[in-house]
Parts: structure tokens; sequence; C-alpha cells
């Protein structure tokens, strides 16, 4: 897709890499499907690409198989998780003036991460 | 089932489903050499089904303890009795020297009428928002009378009152209330109690209640409220059931508890529970197949922090998509097991898939934000999180309702997502990216169509969604091209005469695929369909 090529956005880069994944309207290409993933999700942090991309990457889907490359998409995903929420928790709790619930709060979400992790989340 | 792939222990296919889980709390206990268990298996008539694992359980429980390294197997079985650990002394350590008591009553049977009226009357005041600051005590008294009648939930929301207060999960009225973002709600750390949580979530725990897990193990690993593991305690003030407070005083010592209730309350909950993954990471994603090393504990002397681990293995087990996440970070960093990417990686795209879920939940896309506290900001941490409070906000909202497009598209986005301490409001930030769309904004029509599209702060309207996003994209939107190849794509929203009206403004032989993907594909620099939408764009 034309929007795709021009690299301006994720949604478009994931769609196309989406199409070519599943070969719906163009022959299956594992390897550019891959390429695709990887740019929306390091260019512009795209979600559901960081996702796909980190299972393709353990799964050795279009490339190299490795564990160590897809954790770091992998993990970009799943901090995403409803639990993500202790974090802003946290913040509210603080912000309230209720420390002791706030850190709870805060050491519940560290068990996910390094909390400050989040600060640049899926720029990866 | 629970666990489809092949076991690690006994590394055959027949171990799937919710023997695996038995197996798989054996290996965490580790407490028994594979022959130990070999040959329980072949001499039971244990099968698939699930409510064999309650049995199974039990009968594992009462085998007397074995030495986990009399052979090469059982070192591997082993998580606790690692020969680099010091072997014997670490069992001896962490083994259980007295049998433990067997749970003999059913939580099934312990809930009465009373509780249900009482969590029914608790969780309406939850629900209708009403009332927090004279309420909160009436609420905590509600769940308290429902955990004394045996309710799991009303002990499980009684504990997380008592640990996070308002905080908690369960007891948020709401997202989308305003009411909850403003300072004005009262400090409840008067009724703040962890060790009473503490006990609370143990209780819920033997009652079968999964929403237990994930909390005990914060207090766990934090130490908050945790009690020194070999003294004695009452439990004079926690809202237990008799007969769950009895189970729980029939140990010598809290870890004995502990070890008991984790089993039983596991094995209670799988009964009730199954997951559909499979939760723990199969050999064949090990090198060299050194999987079981890797449930190793990294420490030999941190007892709270294996029973943690323990639980956050059990939490897998049973589908909680934090447990994963957190066993995931564990095993990247070396965090109380052995470090090990593969395993890490593993975990991780288990959770990964559930937040892919959360992700794409109508309404419910997270956001982000750089909420972290640190020193230098400590005297500015209020500012850009006091949401409707914020001068630059009303600010950006008066010149919003003066028509401002920039104001009215950024009013939009911090409405639909509950940005800066604003409340997540979408019917609101559709109306804000309808105003800017109509104001001729391919932002706001882009927004606005995307709203549409999927029904998110109002109806669904594909007609005008496409109409919105044709508008913008003659005016050159990437996005709203993108949103158009989308729909084309799953075209079944779309009927007939919509499709050939959009063909008839682009082109005679538009081929929705072709333009989809073929443009990016197509090497002919001459193509016509890639001209003409290298124009639009």
């Amino acid at each position: 897709m034309i929007a795709a090529e021009s690299q301006r956005d994720g949604d478009s880069l994931f769609n196309a890499g989406y199409c070519l994944l599943h070969g719906r309207g163009v022959p299956q290409n594992y390897r550019f499907a891959r390429e695709l993933f990887s740019i929306a999700a390091n260019k512009f942090g795209h979600f559901d690409s960081v996702f796909t991309l980190g299972s393709m990457m353990i799964e050795g889907t279009g490339g190299l198989r490795s564990a160590t490359s897809s954790l770091r998409y992998l993990k970009a995903a799943y901090s995403i998780g409803s639990y993500h929420a202790w974090i802003r928790r946290g913040l509210d709790a603080y912000l309230n003036g209720h420390y002791e619930k706030s850190a709870m709060c805060y050491l519940r979400a560290s068990e996910i991460g390094d909390a400050s992790r989040y600060h640049h989340d899926m720029h990866l | 089932m629970l666990n489809s792939g092949s076991l690690h222990l006994l590394h055959e296919d027949s171990h799937s489903g919710p023997m695996a889980l038995v197996y798989d709390i054996i290996v965490w206990e580790g407490l028994l050499a594979t022959r130990d268990i070999a040959a329980l298996v072949i001499s039971s008539s244990w099968t698939r089904d699930v409510s064999g694992v309650d049995l199974a359980l039990q009968l594992l429980y009462k085998t007397p303890l074995m030495s986990a390294i009399d052979s090469d197997r059982g070192k591997q079985a082993s998580m606790f009795c690692d020969e680099e650990d010091g072997g014997v002394s670490v069992c001896e350590t962490l083994g259980r020297s007295e049998p433990l008591t067997t749970r003999v009553f059913n939580p099934a049977d312990l809930e009465d009428p009373v509780s249900v009226a009482s969590l029914k009357a608790a969780n309406e005041r939850v629900l209708n928002c009403t009332g927090y600051t004279a309420d909160y005590g009436v609420k905590l008294g509600l769940y308290a009378e429902a955990a004394e009648h045996g309710s799991p939930e009303g002990l499980l929301l009684w504990s997380l009152l008592k640990i996070y207060g308002h905080e908690s999960a369960s007891s948020l009225c709401s997202f989308k209330s305003s009411a909850l973002r403003t300072s004005t709600l009262p400090s409840t750390v008067a009724f703040h109690d962890q060790r009473q949580g503490f006990f609370g979530l143990v209780g819920s725990l033997v009652l079968g209640n999964t929403g237990a897990i994930m909390p005990l193990v914060n207090l766990l690993l934090s130490g908050v409220g945790v009690p020194p593991m070999n003294e004695t305690y009452t439990l004079d003030d926690i809202p237990l059931h008799s007969e769950v407070r009895a189970y729980l005083l029939s140990s010598s010592s809290l870890l004995n508890t502990l070890r008991g209730v984790i089993v039983d309350g596991v094995a209670t909950c799988s009964s009730a529970l199954v997951s559909s993954e499979s939760a723990l990471c199969p050999l064949d994603y090990t090198v060299g197949g050194v999987g079981l090393r890797n449930y190793s504990r990294a420490s030999p002397r941190d007892v709270i922090t294996d029973l943690a681990i323990g639980l956050l293995y059990a939490a897998s087990l049973l589908g909680v998509s934090e447990a994963k996440a957190a066993l995931s970070y564990r095993f990247e960093v070396g965090r109380g097991v052995i470090r090990d990417e593969e395993t890490a990686a593993w975990y991780g795209l288990l959770s990964a898939k559930r937040a892919s879920v959360d992700y794409h939940a109508l309404g419910g896309e997270p956001i982000v934000e750089a909420d972290r506290l640190n020193d230098d900001t400590e005297d500015k941490v209020h500012r850009g999180n006091m949401g409707s409070d914020d001068a630059l906000i009303q600010m950006q909202l008066i010149r919003a309702r003066e028509g401002h497009v920039p104001s009215l598209v950024a009013m939009g986005d911090l409405y639909y997502y509950g940005a800066r301490g604003m409340p997540r409001d979408q019917a609101r930030a559709r109306d804000f990216f309808m105003q800017a769309a109509e104001r001729g904004s391919s932002e706001g029509q882009c927004g606005a169509a995307g709203m549409l599209l999927k029904g998110e702060g109002g109806d669904r309207n594909v007609s005008r969604a496409v109409l919105l996003y044709e508008e913008a994209a003659s005016n050159g939107s990437i996005r709203a091209l993108n949103g158009l190849g989308y729909m084309f794509f799953f075209g079944k929203d779309l009927d007939k005469n919509e499709v050939s009206a959009i063909i008839r403004t682009y082109g005679p032989s538009w081929d929705p695929i072709t333009v989809v993907l073929g443009c990016m594909l197509c090497t002919h620099s001459q193509c016509r369909y890639r001209q003409k939408l290298s124009s639009i764009s």
C-alpha cells in the first residue's frame, strides 16, 4: 500500500505486513512481513507490530530464531497489559497523599519490570 | 487443558492437562524424585479429568519426603535441592518435617445465603460509587460479614481494601468516574492493616480464590505485612469462617501453613478454572534440554521468595497473565531464579498474548504516561497530572470551545485516552473530534472516523466513517488512506453502493486488494494506480 510505503504511520505498515504474513491478496512472504513489522515497531512503537514481531522471532518465522531479540519486543508488548494500571494507581495514590498505598502499588508494578522502562515504553 | 505441551518432568505426551499441573507443582515443590512420581502415576488410576487433581495432590501430599538428589533425574526435577545450592541441607531447610494438615472441608459448602446477600450489598455500594467518605467502614463491614459466612470473594475484597484501600482494582468503582481522580477522597490509612490483609488473602486462597494470588505475591516479595514465619499467631481480627480459621491454626508454623494453603488452594482453583493455553515453559524451548535446571533457585536461603515464586508458577498455571509477565521478568534478569532468556521469552510470549487482548478491548486501549516520581520533580509531580484542575488544560478547553481546531483535537485525545489526570470519556472525545472534523481538520476527521468505525463513544456508523476518511484522504492524510484500505479489506461493512461510490470517486477499475497491497509490491513505475495514489498523498 502506498500508505505503508511512505512509512509515515505504524498502522499502514502493520496492515501490509499482516497481509504478507497470511498471504491475503498477495503471495505469502514472511521475510518481507518481518521487515515491515520491524519498521512499524521501531519507528512508530506500533503495538501489534511489536507483538507480532516478537512472536515471529521466538518462533523463527521469516528469519533467525532468537530468544534475546524476541524478548526485547515481547517485553515491550506484555508491559502494556492491564496490570500496567498499577503504575497509574501508584501515582494517583501519591498525588492524593496516600503514600503507603502508593508504595504498595509501585511495589506490585515493579514485579513486572523496571518502572522507568514505562517512560519509553513502546519506543523500545 | 492446562498444559498441552509435553511435560518437562517425564516428557511424555500423556502427561498433559490437569496431570501436568500436578507434576508442575511437584517440580516447584521439588520434594520428590522422578521415580517416586513415576511410581505414583503407575500405581494410580488418574485420568485427565480435572476433578482428579485435588485427589492427586492430596495423595502426593501424604507421601513421605524423599531426597530429591538420589537420582540424576531427581536432581533435575528438584527446584529447591540443587546440588550447587548445597543439596541435602537446602532440602532439610525447606522440606516439610511434619505431615501437613489436609484441608477437610469443601469451600463450596461453606458459603451461605448471608454471605451472598452481604457481598451483593457491598458490591452495590461500589457500583453506585456512593458516599465514599461515610461508606468505607460500612463496606468493609459488609465484606467482613460475607467473609465470615464463607465467601471467598468477600474475603478477598476485604483484604484488598485493607492493603490497597480505594486503589484496589476491585473496589475501583469505575475508571470513568472523575470522583476517583480528585483529591477529595478521604484517607483510609486508619483502616489499613497489611498484616490483616495478608491473612485475609491466605484465607481467600484456602477457599480457592485465584484473585488472591497476585496480591499475596505482592506482600511476600515486598515483605509488607508478612509476619515472622516461625512465630505463632492468632487470627481473631480476621473475618474468617470458623472452618478456615481452624485449618489455618492447625499447623505449627506459618511456613507450613502457607505451603499447605498453596497446594490446597491451587488444587481448588484448578478444579474451578481451566486455562486453555500451556502455562509452563516446555523443554523444547530451552537450549540443550536443560529446561528444568532453570527452575532451580538462584539463591538457596530465601524461603519467602521461594514461596512467592511458587505462587507465581501456580498463578501462571491458572492463567493469570500478570504472573506470566512477572516470571518473564524474573527469568530475564535472574531474580530469584537462574537467568534464562529462552524461558523469559516463553513467559513473555504468553503474557504478551494477553496484553494484546487487553490492548484491543473496545475503548480500553491503554495509555502509557511518563508517571515517574523522582527527587527533581518532587514539587512538580502534580504538574501535568491534575486533570481538569490543570490551568493549561482549562485554557485549552476554553480555546476548544471557541472553535480552535488544534485544541479541539488535543481535547479529543485527552478524553479518548484519559490522559494527564483527565477521566477517560470517549463520548466527549468523539464530540471534540467531530467538531474538529466539521472544521476541516484531517486529524479530527480520522479520529472521529476511527471511533465511528469501532463504535467507541457512541453508535457505529460505517458510512459516516467512510465519508470522513475520504475527506481526510483527499487532503493527503496517510492515516485516512490506511483507514480506507482497512475498510476495503474487511469489506463486509461496506455495502455495494458505498463501494461503487468510492470506486467512482477514485477510478473505474479500482480493485481494493490491488490498492491495499499491490502498489507497495508493484514494480511498474508507470502504474496508474500508483500515480493516482501518489497524487493524493
